[in-house]
């Protein structure tokens, strides 16, 4: 977890004030703008060569962080309002919530990760990602927005395992600003799912 | 071979005649009805299938069955030529000829081929009827005829006819000759004369001379008779392709009769447990059996479903003996039952199934099993009580009149095949409206209009639409529901604030009423001398002069905005009530319907999941069946709230486990009969299981009365897992507990049964699925008791609202047994006292680690106020819960979890508020288990600084009321418990009642100052090791070394840094905070 975010709210007060609502209204011109220069080569930054799309990600935001979730793989993305905490589970385990009828538990994942010894959920945004048996809403900082994302050549790529957070580290990735190259990290979902830590809930 | 061959053939050609009885027998009904508006179609669809009857039969030797099909055709032709007309008579002679021809096809399934009779019962029915040279049938065979076609007709011929050959081209003289000469026209399928030639010839496999000559459609049907290797009736409707609709609503049909089915065996052998006497009720159930039997078989029939409608007509006989004949009923013959059934759902599921050993097997049975219900009487059964019973519970209607004289037994038996005797009566009687003597005389009744019911009628009577919904979708139904629940709150809140706007509007305008009132009162008396002492300037001018005040008025300005003010209140008014109020009437009625809509939505849609136990009870009793058939045992199963409904998806994951528990009683814990007899049991074992709620939680018994568990067979087998020594220090528990160890089998061989050691693995997995628990228990000798309990997934249920801290649960009803109320006192104690027995006082705010109310803090700990609590009993504990507030009663929704965190301590699930949001259901029986582990642990380690994740209980002791909420929010708000103290005289008092983990004590205070204290517990053994820390305004070094001298552990100065605090409490207690403080 090493990519650093360029909109950091401290630095880009702006940014901090994205309400998903604005998100969505982002991703539809992103969208649209992607399709226009989808053949344009000529941007400042833009490497077509040794790239590989690896499809559009939810970019976010973790304790400074930027990672990047696979869209597919997110259900829904929003602001937190109803929280509902249950006694004798871990911190990182903030709860669970209600999403039309559908209880879903609600993970804080600066703290699940380590990001963070403490973090505030209250009106925090997130995602609920899901595989073929569960499904978690994830606390996460900040929505930056959804990008296509593409694979850097090999050999700057190459990610070495380096600490337990990294066990949720897939790979970088990069995408594409109108100045260049944002670094991103991808999040491995798969393994955040899959994990003892996640499916074995140790109670207090 | 030849033989099995020949068998096969006659059994599908008697199959395709029964397949044409309900219709000849509808068409007839309809004529009885009225003869004279014939359905020519009809008519030349019986004459039709009578023809083939008479033609297929000849061909494979069935004489009587081709002899009294071809009288009837020459009715038939002779009503075609216009030679005579339908009557009642002729009607009533077909009738019986097709029910009799429905019994001579019964009997030929039975083997007996010999049906003399039959044709000696149609000519008796058609005596009179049909002029005698109808029996003379003109035949004309060219004397020419080789020698190939003599050898032809011996072997077509019987014996009898050979022996009669002689006379057949003899005038007629006498009926026996008749009767030959018949036998040999219809043998050649001959019945016409114009026709003769060609059928003879296509019969006799002769190429006709002239083809045209013969008629097209009957050279077809002979063709299709008369080839010389037997043809096979045409069954390629079957196979070939059932309309898929039809399989559908067959499959649909079959489920709910094979349900019935099973749920009458199921009652009938939960009461015959030894051979029995045949009462009302027996006889209520076996109609109700073999109704769902016959129309099933019916239903089969009609689109074709070959396995299933020649299955269900043999057990249908077997069932129709029982219930006409058997004077007694026995564990056998309900046995054979449950085969016969079992064979009928597994050929309803897939008729390809091959169950021919099955069938046979049966087949071979049924006879004794009658012969032995028949022999009832012989074996002490009062045959007169039985006979009583019988016709209490057989609708008059259907019973033989009594002044009949007894029908030959063998008549009956045919009779019964196709249409027992009482139905067969019974349809008579529909079409004709006369009874009928068995001599075949009748008595004319009134002619009663009513329709046969043939099998697709009573098919299309019985099905039902049904629709099949994937789970997921209804999921999606049940939170679209939830949408609109919440939804509708937002409007009830909004329509809420608009009556609450409305009520100060109102109030607004009162006092504006007011105002204007005191105004124009003031005015008047001029108390306001110099305020609107301006008169118009027209008064000013003198217009009214020579008026006086009293005699005209003067409008001054500010009483003219007094009128305008006046004038604006009555619109006000008016607005309020002619357009608000009605506005908002209005939408509180809608609003309100809305919401009796919405829960009627949410209440079907929850019930849409919901289904009873009766769902699995067929394949446990079956399960027990086969495994008792396995084994050789004797065992029956009996269940207690099969109608208890719950969320499928539980049945769904739980079918498979208790089938593997049935299979292991049955095998490992029912002994056989002849132990049980030895110990003094019954010689059938008994499986019993019972389902019932438990406040949240779904609770099933399962039960044996065998052996109990061998656990010194336990015992050997978990030396081979675990070491001696550690299987020395199991107890029964321990031992009970390994059966559901994967891998874990006493049987050291495997068999089809048991012996592999995956079955109860496969019941923990299933419990551990649900979020449940199983406990075994058993009693040597005495047989073997399983749990099983489970949170209910989904469900309503009453519960009691109550806050924990700050925090509201639910707690399940069921679990509640009373509200009552603590004194200040009894507070501070961990028991309370009813009718002289203790019951813990649980704190589940505590136990819970949740934050507890500042309010509520105080008032414990400043001890002047009592508090609501409710007892509780669950699974045989009771205790006292204390709670910080009693909201009521309500009936909540049971939600899960959901698919991440199944489980939660203390928490079976939650329920959803109108608003959204969510409340936890108390687990009232974890939290029993917690108390209990949390006080194991303090008996172990009670000297020790206590576990990880302790809540901490932290005394403050200081004079200041701010600083004692200040820390006191901040201990809570780490998830620990502050205890307060006004002075240090008081934190003795408190350090008294209950020993803190730590002290945090100020040291300017009254009665007390912190050193004082500091020395107090330093006297004292008790309190030496309660860490102390200082906490104060005085940061000299002189107060540090002076605390330190006393025995304070640690030294802070007001005011204190959060994290320097709990770095210090952290370090003196090891403990971390509880909670994240941001939250």
């Amino acid at each position: 977890m090493k990519a650093q975010s360029e909109n950091n709210p401290a630095k880009n007060p702006a940014a901090a004030e994205y309400e998903l609502q604005d998100l969505v209204r982002l991703i539809n011109d992103e969208l649209t703008e992607g399709l226009r220069h989808q053949s344009d080569d000529s941007r400042p930054g833009f490497k077509k060569i040794e790239m590989q799309d690896i499809g559009r990600h939810i970019c976010i935001e973790l304790s400074g962080n930027l990672t990047a979730v696979p869209l597919s793989s997110v259900l829904e993305a929003g602001d937190l309002e109803l929280l509902q905490p249950l006694p004798l589970l871990p911190s990182w385990l903030s709860g669970i919530t209600n999403i039309r009828g559908d209880i879903v538990s609600v993970v804080n994942l600066s703290l699940f990760l380590g990001l963070a010894d403490k973090a505030s959920i209250n009106k925090r945004p997130f995602l609920v990602v899901h595989d073929d048996t569960i499904k978690v809403a994830v606390i996460v900082d900040r929505v930056i927005g959804t990008r296509s994302l593409y694979l850097p050549p090999k050999d700057s790529s190459d990610h070495q395992k380096e600490s337990s957070t990294d066990a949720f580290v897939a790979g970088k990735a990069v995408y594409k600003e109108r100045d260049g190259e944002q670094e991103i990290e991808l999040f491995d979902l798969k393994a955040f799912l899959s994990s003892p830590k996640l499916r074995d809930v140790t109670t207090l | 071979m030849m033989e099995t061959q020949e068998m096969s053939i006659m059994t599908e050609l008697i199959q395709e005649v029964e397949s044409y009885l309900p219709d000849m027998n509808g068409f007839l009904g309809v004529l009885a009805k009225d003869s004279s508006n014939v359905n020519q179609e009809s008519q030349q669809e019986l004459h039709r299938m009578t023809h083939t009857i008479k033609g297929a039969a000849a061909m494979i030797q069935l004489d009587d069955l081709s002899k009294s099909a071809a009288l009837m055709e020459d009715v038939l032709d002779e009503i075609f030529a216009g030679k005579r007309s339908w009557d009642g008579n002729l009607i009533e002679a077909m009738t019986d000829t097709v029910l009799n021809i429905g019994s001579y096809c019964a009997d030929v399934h039975e083997g007996e081929t010999d049906g003399s009779e039959l044709y000696r019962i149609t000519r008796e029915a058609f005596k009179g009827e049909i002029a005698e040279e109808v029996f003379t049938v003109p035949v004309s065979i060219d004397d020419d005829l080789g020698q190939q076609d003599e050898d032809l007709l011996e072997l077509l011929s019987d014996d009898e006819t050979d022996d009669s050959m002689s006379v057949f081209f003899q005038p007629v003289a006498d009926e026996e000759e008749t009767e030959a000469e018949d036998d040999l026209a219809l043998l050649l399928g001959v019945a016409e004369s114009d026709s003769d030639d060609a059928d003879l010839e296509t019969l006799l496999g002769m190429e006709s001379d002239n083809p045209s000559e013969s008629n097209p459609e009957e050279v077809i049907e002979e063709e299709e008779s008369g080839q010389d290797e037997p043809v096979e009736p045409d069954y390629s409707f079957m196979a070939g392709g059932i309309d898929p609709e039809l399989q559908e609503l067959f499959n649909e049909e079959a489920e709910e009769h094979l349900e019935n089915i099973s749920r009458q065996l199921n009652e009938l052998s939960s009461i015959v447990t030894e051979r029995t006497a045949v009462t009302d009720e027996f006889r209520d159930k076996l109609h109700s059996l073999r109704r769902s039997v016959h129309t099933l078989k019916g239903a089969a029939a009609v689109i074709g479903i070959e396995p299933v409608a020649k299955w269900g007509h043999d057990f249908e006989d077997f069932l129709d003996n029982l219930h006409d004949e058997s004077n007694t009923i026995s564990p056998a013959s309900l046995a054979a039952m449950q085969d016969g059934a079992d064979i009928l759902e597994q050929i309803a599921l897939d008729p390809s199934v091959n169950v021919d050993t099955e069938i046979r097997n049966l087949q071979n049975l049924f006879p004794t099993i009658m012969a032995e219900g028949l022999a009832g009487d012989e074996k002490n059964i009062e045959k007169e009580e039985t006979q009583q019973s019988i016709e209490r519970s057989v609708p008059e209607e259907l019973l033989p009149e009594k002044s009949e004289p007894e029908v030959p037994k063998e008549q009956s038996r045919q009779e019964s095949a196709w249409q027992q005797p009482a139905e067969a009566d019974s349809i008579r009687k529909h079409i004709f409206g006369m009874s009928r003597t068995t001599s075949g005389e009748s008595v004319a009744k009134p002619v009663t209009p009513i329709q046969i019911s043939s099998s697709a009628n009573s098919q299309k009577k019985t099905v039902k639409r049904m629709l099949r919904v994937g789970s997921e979708k209804i999921a999606e139904l049940m939170g679209l529901s939830g949408d609109l629940a919440v939804n509708l709150t937002t409007f009830e809140k909004s329509a809420t604030s608009m009556q609450t706007g409305l009520d100060e509007f109102e109030i607004t305008l009162q006092r504006l009423r007011n105002i204007v009132s005191t105004l124009e009162t003031g005015f008047k008396q001029e108390l306001i001398p110099d305020f609107g002492a301006t008169v118009s300037a027209q008064d000013e001018h003198g217009a009214t002069d020579e008026f006086d005040s009293l005699e005209i008025d003067r409008y001054s300005d500010l009483q003219v905005i007094l009128n305008s003010l006046n004038e604006t209140v009555t619109d006000l008014e008016s607005i309020r009530e002619q357009d608000l109020s009605t506005a908002q009437d209005s939408w509180q009625q809608a609003v309100s319907k809305q919401r009796r809509i919405v829960g009627e939505t949410q209440g079907a849609v929850v019930s849409i999941q919901m289904t009873p136990f009766s769902t699995l009870s067929n394949r446990l009793y079956k399960t027990v069946r086969e495994s008792a058939k396995a084994t050789g045992k004797k065992v029956r199963l009996l269940i207690d709230g099969s109608t208890l409904e719950m969320d499928s998806h539980i049945w769904n994951v739980l079918v498979d486990a208790l089938m593997h528990l049935l299979r292991n009683c049955v095998d490992h814990g029912v002994e056989m009969s002849t132990q049980r007899q030895l110990a003094g049991k019954p010689e059938q074992g008994t499986i019993r299981i019972s389902c019932f709620r438990q406040g949240s939680r779904f609770v099933l018994r399962l039960s044996d009365d065998g052996a109990g568990l061998d656990y010194d067979a336990i015992r050997n087998k978990a030396r081979d897992l675990y070491s001696d020594s550690d299987v020395a220090l199991m107890d029964d528990a321990a031992l009970a507990a390994l059966i559901f160890k994967p891998g874990f089998s006493v049987r050291s061989e495997v068999t089809s049964m048991s012996g592999r050691g995956v079955g109860m693995d496969v019941v923990r997995n299933a419990l551990d699925q649900l979020n449940g628990a199983i406990e075994v228990s058993a009693s040597q000798g005495e047989g073997t008791e399983f749990v099983l309990s489970m949170p209910i997934a989904v469900a309503q249920l009453p519960a009691l609202m109550v806050m924990f801290g700050e925090q509201q649960f639910a707690v399940p009803m069921r679990d509640v047994t009373s509200v009552l109320r603590l004194s200040a006192e009894e507070l501070t104690k961990n028991t309370f006292e009813v009718d002289d027995e203790s019951f813990p006082l649980l704190r589940p705010a505590e136990i819970l680690r949740l934050k507890p109310p500042v309010a509520s803090s105080e008032r414990r700990n400043g001890a002047s106020h009592s508090s609501l609590a409710f007892a509780v009993e669950t699974f045989g504990r009771r205790g006292i819960m204390v709670a910080d507030a009693i909201i009521g009663q309500k009936t909540v929704v049971f939600k899960n979890l959901g698919s991440h965190l199944q489980s939660s301590p203390c928490v079976a699930g939650v329920t959803i508020m109108g608003d959204g949001s969510l409340v936890p259901i108390l687990q009232t029986e974890d939290l029993f288990n917690r108390v209990e582990s949390v006080d194991s642990q303090t008996d172990r380690s009670a000297s020790s600084a206590g576990d990880a994740g302790k809540v901490l209980d932290i005394l403050i002791a200081d004079d200041s009321i701010s600083v004692r909420k200040v820390l006191g929010n901040f201990i809570t708000s780490q998830g620990w418990h502050p205890i307060v103290a006004h002075d240090g005289a008081d934190a003795m008092v408190k350090i008294k009642e209950k020993t803190p983990d730590l002290i945090i004590l100020d040291i300017e205070m009254p009665n007390m100052n912190g050193f004082e204290v500091l020395q107090a517990l330093q006297s004292q053994t008790e309190y030496r090791d309660i860490p102390v820390l200082m906490l104060t305004s005085r940061s000299a070094d002189k107060y540090k070394e002076k605390a330190a001298g006393l025995g304070a552990s640690g030294f802070v100065t007001k005011p204190f840094k959060n994290a320097e605090l709990i770095s210090l409490i952290s370090g003196l207690t090891s403990q971390t905070p509880q909670k994240d403080s941001e939250q």
